[in-house]
């Protein structure tokens, strides 16, 4: 017994001379084994002009974006002066309130392009922080004493401009009434100006950013790794998905709630945009994704010919935002109300939404080999 | 030869005295590493980062471990770095060196989602450390106590540690003959894509011969690196090629000290006579000196207590070595792809093998009320967290046995269902589900992984 563990501590740790002869000659045999079988393709180096993909990007959809979005919110100031002047009724809420709508379906089309610029600046959490705290908003109103740059509020931007423009009375007349009152000391006047002011002033900085200086260091930053462009794309268009996923569908819904809906937590819940913003939300994903008839990540990953469930992964992923979309196509009011009424037309598209996500940030990072970044190894890896 | 005279060589081989100097540079070099690798912890700032959500998995067998609170977890770290400097300078050593084995462990055993080979390791040295006469020599404990100054020590105790670090390589490569590793070059094609900026090399990474070529070196690399530092002829290039290999994983992957670890395990495979220069450099040659001259007087054998060390040692060496090759190999016991099911994975040194992502969603169902709830892990589990459950199914269903206590206690449910819809890709595939998503976890001891068709066929697109 004693002797045949200590031949078994010999083998294991004496210098055996023959061995790396005996390895030499296994090693060359599998060698020659697998020389035999046909190697494939380097599954992460598939032919593809990454650089035109960023071009078009920048040139074609978010150069244009910011630009219709900072154009809108200027229209946006210009019917707020015309509104709170003297005299203006009726009329000048309802072109300002088609103002408040033009500018939010503008903000949907570049909310996917939270990286760059627009991430150094907060500009989602300045412009679309919701549901809107009402309570936070109203004490900033009635105290005079706010900071509209605090990324963490919800407390402004396009959600306290709907309440105040829809919600914050039950009559239109109420409403004008309440906004256009400049004799108390908490009013509402100034607060709707300095907001859209901040939301200004945000916009025209990411612009500029990205006219300066931004799009020639997106164009350049080529590569896989971590920082690189085409991660910081896959990346922003992950977040902006489960954006989506949980807070435009998720949470209003009740499917991350125990299944108890919360038709108030909808987004622009005051003025009913909730089903057209939503729509337009996918198709800004979409639109990030295909490249709006120039280079995008689904030329990309059509050249990878990855497939999926006996198809395209990347016609797969195209079907799954027509899958999102079309129950919605169904509804006929915003989504609060289709929550209370049809929430099991709203969860189709919930579903959908689910499938997508597994597609859009295991399937495509793993076939294009880029790292998920916005989970970060805390330490080390092996 | 004869029976008898094959044994005693057998124990000559182990108790034959040699020069203590290499135990010595390799007690130095690991209290240094163990000082490295507690500041590092603690600048890092990866105990908030770790140890500070509600939830943390556990290796089987260890579900007992509790964890401490960050506050305490920050004593225990500057205990640790006290600990590594007496190891470093041999004072206090024996005392030290179990300490530092027990805090080390301890931590690592704290969240089995956080298990990295190299810690692994370093638990596995520091252990044998503490049975080790390491501060014999060149040790405050030897000025202290100059009865305890030896020059030599007995063979075992240096191969003991030859044969830990042999069996790191030789399993390392042996786990990189697949087909994925050797014919895809498969995840070194993810992994040198990130580096395409390095200077020289990094244009030639984007191309698949690249990554199968750095494949193949790495599987020979560690199939034979072995044999090449204990051969006397082939040691100073083989000592070469582990610098250069070493120091480009180092540049490649974010793998902290594993790289060090392993340059400085590697000196271990030089004569005595280099550990003694090197010791004699070290000290400027006049400790060196004075101790060669105590030599002759301060060496009574105590001739008992050797004596019964012979008789239990080799079991003691034959336990620990069999139990250090049967982990690796077992998952040869289990049946599906060690590489997706991940069972056997961990203590068997298949280091960075993969690069796997997935994404794993938790539904909890109460039967009798029909009423159902999508699991918000983010509450629970850090991201990091989130990410290796993803594609462990041992953390899935750890997991979902907690979400079911949390069901019942939160929300009062009498019986609770859990289900989850999980997908994992490997090695830059699409991704597949990794578990039946109507199972019921609770239902199953071990959750059913399903049959990855895709790992029959070789090719990867």
């Amino acid at each position: 017994m004693r002797k045949s563990l200590l031949l078994l501590f010999l083998l294991a740790s004496k210098p055996v001379r023959s061995m790396p002869f005996g390895f030499a000659v296994l090693i060359s045999m599998t060698l020659l084994v697998s020389c035999g079988e046909s190697t494939s393709e380097n599954p992460c180096s598939v032919e593809f002009d990454r650089i035109s993909m960023y071009e078009n990007l920048a040139e074609n959809l978010i150069i244009p974006g910011f630009e219709d979005l900072v154009e809108n919110i200027d229209q946006l100031q210009a019917k707020t002066d015309l509104f709170f002047a003297e005299g203006a009724g009726e009329a000048e809420l309802l072109a300002l309130r088609q103002a408040f709508k033009n500018t939010y379906l503008s903000w949907q089309a570049v909310e996917p392009y939270n990286f760059g610029p627009a991430e150094t600046v907060f500009l989602r959490d300045l412009l679309n922080n919701f549901p809107l705290n009402i309570q936070a908003m109203e004490a900033n109103v009635y105290s005079g004493n706010y900071n509209l740059n605090t990324p963490e509020t919800y407390d402004k931007g396009l959600p306290a401009l709907d309440y105040l423009l829809f919600g914050i009375a039950d009559s239109d007349a109420d409403i004008m009434a309440l906004l256009k009152d400049q004799s108390q000391e908490s009013n509402f006047f100034l607060y709707f100006n300095d907001v859209v002011a901040s939301m200004y002033q945000a916009s025209l900085q990411t612009l500029d950013a990205w006219q300066e200086t931004y799009q020639a260091e997106f164009i350049d930053n080529d590569g896989t790794a971590a920082g690189s462009s085409l991660s910081l794309m896959v990346n922003a268009l992950n977040e902006h998905f489960e954006f989506i996923k949980r807070d435009r569908i998720g949470i209003p819904t009740g499917a991350l709630t125990l299944q108890i809906p919360n038709p108030n937590k909808v987004e622009a819940y005051f003025s009913g945009l909730s089903r057209d913003l939503l729509v337009a939300s996918i198709n800004s994903s979409e639109n990030f994704y295909t490249g709006m008839g120039g280079a995008g990540l689904e030329n990309y990953l059509s050249e990878t010919k990855a497939r999926k469930n006996e198809q395209l992964l990347s016609a797969v992923i195209l079907q799954s935002y027509e899958d999102m979309r079309s129950p919605l196509a169904n509804l006929e009011s915003s989504l609060e109300v289709e929550i209370e009424n049809n929430n099991e037309i709203v969860l189709q598209s919930y579903a959908a939404s689910a499938t997508q996500l597994v597609q859009l940030k295991t399937d495509m990072p793993s076939v294009l080999c880029i790292s998920i970044t916005y989970i970060d190894n805390p330490s080390d890896s092996d | 030869m004869d029976d008898s005279l094959g044994h005693k060589k057998g124990l000559g081989f182990l108790f034959e005295k040699r020069s203590i100097a290499s135990l010595i540079v390799f007690r130095i070099i690991f209290g240094l590493l163990a000082l490295l690798s507690s500041l590092r912890f603690v600048q890092e700032g990866w105990i908030e980062v770790l140890f500070s959500h509600s939830f943390f998995f556990k290796y089987s067998g260890f579900a007992w471990v509790p964890v401490l609170s960050v506050d305490n977890l920050y004593t225990l770290f500057y205990l640790m770095i006290a600990a590594s400097i007496c190891i470093t300078l041999g004072f206090a050593y024996r005392f030290a060196i179990a300490f530092f084995f027990l805090a080390f462990t301890y931590v690592d055993l704290m969240d089995a989602s956080n298990y990295l080979n190299h810690h692994y390791l370093f638990s596995l040295l520091g252990f044998l450390l503490i049975f080790l006469p390491a501060n014999r020599s060149f040790s405050l404990d030897a000025v202290l106590r100059p009865s305890i100054h030896r020059e030599k020590m007995p063979s075992w105790c240096k191969y003991i540690l030859l044969f830990q670090i042999s069996i790191v390589y030789i399993f390392a490569g042996l786990a990189k003959i697949n087909t994925d590793w050797l014919l895809h070059g498969m995840p070194l094609a993810v992994w040198l894509l990130e580096h395409q900026h390095l200077p020289l090399i990094g244009n030639y990474l984007a191309f698949q011969s690249t990554a199968v070529l750095f494949s193949w070196v790495g599987m020979l690399y560690d199939c034979t690196i072995v044999f090449f530092l204990l051969n006397n002829r082939t040691r100073p290039i083989a000592f070469l090629a582990v610098l250069l290999f070493h120091g480009m994983t180092a540049v490649f992957f974010n793998i902290g000290l594993f790289p060090l670890i392993m340059v400085s395990c590697s000196l271990l495979f030089f004569s005595d006579n280099f550990h003694l220069r090197l010791l004699h450099l070290f000290q400027g040659g006049t400790l060196l000196g004075a101790s060669k001259k105590q030599k002759p007087t301060t060496y009574p054998i105590t001739s008992n207590s050797a004596y019964s060390l012979k008789a239990v040692l080799p079991y003691f060496l034959s336990i620990y070595v069999l139990l250090q090759l049967i982990l690796p190999i077992r998952h040869l016991a289990y049946t599906g792809d060690t590489q997706w099911t991940e069972e056997g994975y961990r203590f068997s040194w298949r280091v960075m093998l993969v690069e796997k992502s997935g994404m794993a969603t938790f539904h909890a169902v109460n039967p009798s009320t029909g009423q159902k709830d999508e699991v918000n892990s983010a509450r629970f589990l850090s991201d990091f967290q989130i990410k290796q459950m993803a594609i462990q199914p041992e953390f899935i269903h750890q997991f979902a046995q907690f979400l079911k206590t949390h069901y019942q206690e939160e929300y009062l449910w009498d019986s609770v269902e859990i289900y989850v819809d999980s997908h994992v890709a490997l090695n830059g595939r699409v991704s597949r589900p990794l578990i039946d998503p109507k199972a019921d976890l609770l239902k199953l001891n071990q959750p059913i992984i399903q049959q990855y068709a895709e790992r029959k066929t070789p090719k990867i697109r």
